[in-house]
């Protein structure tokens, strides 16, 4: 038995402390999951928060049969397709001029890496980043889901097919295709030597 | 001939399989087309995994903050049925003692009639016996007889 499983057998047993390692163990991977699907940082916060309370609310439904990220994520694509739909999470408009703030001051600001200390660097970090989230709101639900299970959570072909409850020739076909996509919309980014220094 | 899409991708993720992984090699070495698409996909993921955010403390305060409100999740039957140590013995036992408590249940219930029925044969048994020794029978005739002796006085006078 994995470490995760373990402690969801220890929080389904009543220690809230185990959940709340679980917690710490998946949410940098959790929040980019959610972040890359709904390009703001502020909405991914709440959208993460929303997953994970849902996770602990369900956790008694949980069998370690299943690996613990398989079910966590099934939980967490089940979210991203009935309440983003809905609505939720509005997506803010990013602007490279401001800093990714609208033009009534309010929004956020768009998130850099940290490594860029130049302006001409900043800049190009701006536009890549302003690419790689519009080029992946431009997929349909299932190619977005399944490109982010893959670089986000580390899922592999026979995990991501059971998340998102189809075939591991179904998630080939969808990867195939989000890539397709992506190279085209950001062919520019591929191949600047400096988009993966910045 | 070159790689397909789908191997391309499949190999630039780690998931071809020994064999076709080695043929893949095999074709990328002497293959620079199939090379640099590899290499393109491999920079898309990375890419998306140059910006990744990292969870500051707000954030992981405003989620604790929250789970600790939530009450702890009950457990659904079945999962709590399936941690059930020796679970298919259990469920055999548990048949068992349904069945035994019933069966008792209605040997319980004869034995009450049977006693019943028994109480009842004793009472008539017991009656049938004091009637036997009783000797009111003998007196009847003693009776009969005091009816004779009554009518006697009162045709005598004094």
């Amino acid at each position: 038995m994995d470490a995760d499983a373990q402690l969801m057998l220890e929080f389904q047993r009543g220690d809230r402390k185990a959940f709340e390692a679980l917690f710490r163990r998946h949410a940098k991977a959790m929040l980019n999951f959610a972040y890359r699907y709904v390009s703001s940082r502020a909405a991914a916060e709440e959208l993460a928060q929303d997953i994970f309370c849902k996770v602990f609310e369900a956790a008694g439904t949980y069998h370690p049969s299943a690996r613990f990220s398989t079910w966590l994520y099934r939980i967490a694509t089940n979210h991203c397709l009935n309440e983003v739909r809905k609505g939720r999470y509005q997506i803010r408009e990013l602007s490279l001029e401001t800093g990714g703030r609208g033009e009534d001051g309010e929004g956020e600001a768009l998130h850099l890496p940290d490594s860029a200390p130049h302006p001409e660097q900043q800049a190009s970090s701006n536009e890549l980043e302003r690419d790689l989230q519009s080029s992946l709101q431009e997929l349909p639900d299932n190619q977005r889901l399944a490109f982010l299970l893959l670089i986000e959570t580390g899922q592999s072909y026979d995990e991501i097919a059971k998340t998102l409850k189809t075939t591991v020739s179904a998630v080939k076909s969808l990867l195939v295709r989000a890539r397709t996509t992506l190279k085209t919309k950001l062919g520019g980014h591929l191949e600047d030597e400096h988009a993966l220094n910045s | 001939m070159h790689l397909t899409p789908d191997m391309i991708s499949a190999f630039a993720d780690g998931e071809l399989e020994a064999g076709a992984r080695k043929s893949a090699r095999l074709h990328l070495d002497e293959c620079a087309a199939c090379r640099q698409e590899v290499v393109r996909v491999e920079k898309l993921s990375a890419l998306f995994s140059a910006g990744a955010l990292e969870p500051d403390a707000a954030f992981e305060d405003r989620v604790l903050t929250r789970l600790r409100a939530l009450p702890l999740p009950r457990q659904s039957f079945w999962v709590r049925l399936q941690r059930m140590p020796m679970r298919i013995p259990a469920l055999s036992a548990l048949a068992l003692v349904v069945v035994g408590v019933g069966g008792v249940s209605v040997r319980q219930h004869q034995a009450v009639v049977k006693a019943e029925e028994a109480a009842a044969a004793a009472t008539a048994a017991e009656e049938i016996s004091i009637a036997e020794r009783a000797d009111f029978l003998e007196n009847v005739e003693l009776l009969e007889e005091l009816d004779a002796l009554e009518a006697l006085d009162d045709r005598v006078p004094g």
